[in-house]
């Protein structure tokens, strides 16, 4: 079930990437990128992350995703876009290469040693061990996300704002 | 429910982080409430908070801390950084002053950008884990953003801002991507764990690519070439004093950050990679003289400059040993010096809007402004890496480690490279005593207070690292990584 289930949303999820980058319009590539995110969020439900499936679902899917919607439609950017970079055929050669030169060891793994890991304690990756976690081994990267966000917030505002005093 | 269990926490070792973050916060209000008159003074503000943060994290030479449950270390290495990064900040927000009258961007916002990028640069030259070290680079990053595009009307800001955005987060990608990928293979972010876990790791492609993708990503923020493109426009739009800043302080981050993950992270690849560093090394530093050469606009070649800049530095990268990482911490801090005054003095010529930045516009300086002339004529000597400068002091110790590791003909490429760079530098300074004026009508140099005692700072500072450098190597030294 488990490996159905894998299969389904993985091979899913692959065939849905290829698509936002196939389309040509640009509209058709976002929503493709929204279902990738969907399948995503699936995949990491099965391996009991609960609250990055739900991060994902809500910020990549939900938010950013809506945000890419807006700016396509707001723009009003049509097919054109990317017509000039569809005419160099010898940068889509390269980039088809360098991607199958990083994909294949990777799932071969080339004959190099691997590590065996301990399989994970019960309920890691569920909201209140992610919780317990970001709040005493994690703290700092914490704290540094609000001066992160914070410094974010800001330059947003000062840089948008349409008239400063 | 198990207890919650919080790992040992030493909160003066963060001191000078949390300086910087609490007069951001600080700034941030103040301009709230301030008028167009007090908003005059935001710089000095900014200015104390890092020597402030400077004073504290001098303090904190010779301890050797582990905390935050190993995520973070205080040693000499990040102390030794963290005092370029304050001088760094410091002397910006001193040249700021009245570049941001000038231009309308006197905001607290502007100045609180400047910390936070420089509470990031902390955090990069202190993290032990790789979440921590990818979290410093944003948060320098984004505050960098911000920066590159503060003058909002002017349109080459504008577009600094979106291109170094767009390929800044671009290469952020690569380091994520890298980092998972070394999670991947070890199972931990931990650098001094993903060492230990490398050595069994051999062969494995996992790892390899992390591994290289990591650097991509660091060669990135350090200007590398072939991952430089970005420099020159960015450079070139940004505010002057931003300029200055991401050439000086940001750069010594990345370095700090570069040097960490690969002293503790990859030392079982260091056969193999010393190759990558080495090329990325001779191109870089090639390929920014040469085009320097050619450049016709000062601070677009200061741009290229700074690339070459980051090419001697790898130098101390590529020879991986205890000496190469002290060599180029050396160098950094007198590159913050070199370039800040540099780049002060090029605010000065270049006057309200940043309008005469050519060559030309420097001719007859000499006679026109004989002190600006003479104190830029000593950053460009010291910049040309000419005795007694500290210029000089910085390139020979670091191309002497080189020398150490049997490292010939890198070090023979470093020289070779120096000398190209004479030319364009000391052609700056035929322009300012040699060249007659053409008779266009300049705005008078007119040298502000802050920043006269920003160059009469670096100038000193040039000065003496060049003819007393002894304690302060002594003092590089002792913030060495072991290889």
């Amino acid at each position: 079930m488990e490996i159905l289930m894998f299969n389904l949303l993985g091979g899913l999820s692959v065939a849905l990437a290829l698509g936002a980058i196939i389309s040509k319009r640009p509209v058709n590539s976002a929503i493709n990128l929204i279902g990738t995110m969907f399948c995503l969020a699936g995949l990491f439900a099965m391996q009991d992350a609960h609250l990055i499936a739900a991060l994902q679902v809500l910020v990549y899917a939900g938010a950013i995703m809506a945000l890419f919607l807006f700016v396509i439609m707001l723009l009003n950017v049509r097919e054109k876009v990317g017509a000039e970079s569809r005419r160099q055929p010898y940068w889509q050669l390269l980039a088809v290469v360098s991607a199958g030169a990083l994909f294949v060891p990777l799932v071969t793994l080339g004959g190099g040693k691997i590590l065996k890991f301990k399989e994970a304690a019960s309920g890691f990756g569920t909201t209140a061990a992610v919780g317990r976690l970001l709040y005493t081994d994690y703290i700092l990267p914490f704290e540094i996300a609000s001066v992160l966000l914070l410094a974010a917030l800001v330059g947003a505002v000062i840089l948008t704002k349409t008239k400063i005093r | 429910m198990t207890p919650i269990k919080i790992p040992s926490i030493a909160l003066d070792a963060i001191g000078p982080e949390m300086v910087l973050t609490a007069t951001a916060m600080v700034l941030l209000m103040i301009e709230v409430f301030a008028d167009k008159k007090g908003r005059d003074h935001l710089g000095y503000i900014a200015l104390g908070g890092s020597v402030l943060a400077g004073a504290l994290a001098y303090k904190l030479s010779g301890v050797s801390v582990t905390t935050f449950g190993g995520l973070y270390v205080v040693d000499n290495f990040s102390t030794f950084f963290k005092i370029i990064f304050m001088i760094s900040a410091g002397l910006t927000a001193l040249i700021s002053v009245k570049y941001a009258q000038d231009e309308g961007i006197n905001h607290g916002e502007y100045y609180a950008m400047i910390l936070f990028a420089t509470v990031g640069m902390c955090v990069m030259a202190s993290a032990r884990d790789l979440i921590t070290i990818f979290m410093g680079v944003e948060v320098m990053s984004i505050a960098l953003y911000v920066l590159a595009g503060m003058t909002r009307t002017r349109e080459v800001s504008n577009e600094a801002s979106l291109k170094y955005f767009i390929l800044g987060a671009f290469s952020s990608g690569f380091l994520l991507y890298g980092m998972a990928l070394v999670y991947g293979a070890t199972g931990t972010t931990q650098l001094q764990a993903i060492g230990k876990a490398a050595g069994l790791l051999t062969g494995n492609p996992m790892f390899i690519a992390g591994a290289v993708m990591m650097t991509i990503g660091f060669a990135f923020k350090v200007a590398a070439v072939p991952f430089h493109m970005w420099t020159p426009d960015v450079y070139q739009g940004s505010p002057a004093p931003v300029t200055a800043f991401m050439s000086t302080g940001p750069k010594a981050a990345a370095f700090a950050a570069f040097l960490r993950v690969f002293a503790e992270a990859f030392p079982a690849m260091k056969e193999d990679w010393w190759v990558i560093i080495w090329s990325l090394a001779v191109l870089t530093m090639t390929m920014g003289n040469v085009v320097a050469l050619v450049q016709n606009d000062v601070k677009r070649m200061l741009a290229y400059s700074s690339i070459a800049h980051a090419g001697y530095i790898l130098v101390g990268l590529a020879v991986a040993s205890p000496a190469g990482s002290s060599g180029a911490a050396f160098y950094l801090l007198v590159y913050a010096f070199m370039n800040i005054g540099a780049f002060a003095l090029l605010i000065v010529a270049a006057g309200k809007g940043e309008r005469t930045t050519t060559y030309q516009d420097f001719s007859g300086m000499g006679r026109r402004s004989p002190l600006t002339a003479l104190a830029l004529t000593i950053m460009v000597f010291s910049l040309a890496g000419i005795p007694p400068t500290a210029g000089f002091a910085g390139k020979f110790y670091l191309f002497m480690s080189a020398l150490e590791k049997g490292f010939v003909w890198l070090a023979v490429i470093a020289v070779i490279n120096s000398v190209v760079s004479v030319f364009y530098y000391l052609k700056l300074v035929v322009y300012m005593y040699m060249r007659d004026e053409d008779g266009e009508a300049r705005p008078e140099i007119s040298v502000a207070a802050p920043l006269a005692v920003a160059a009469v700072v670096t100038v000193c500072a040039v000065m003496w690292l060049g003819v007393m450098p002894a304690k302060y190597i002594d003092f590089a030294k002792s913030a060495f990584l072991p290889f």
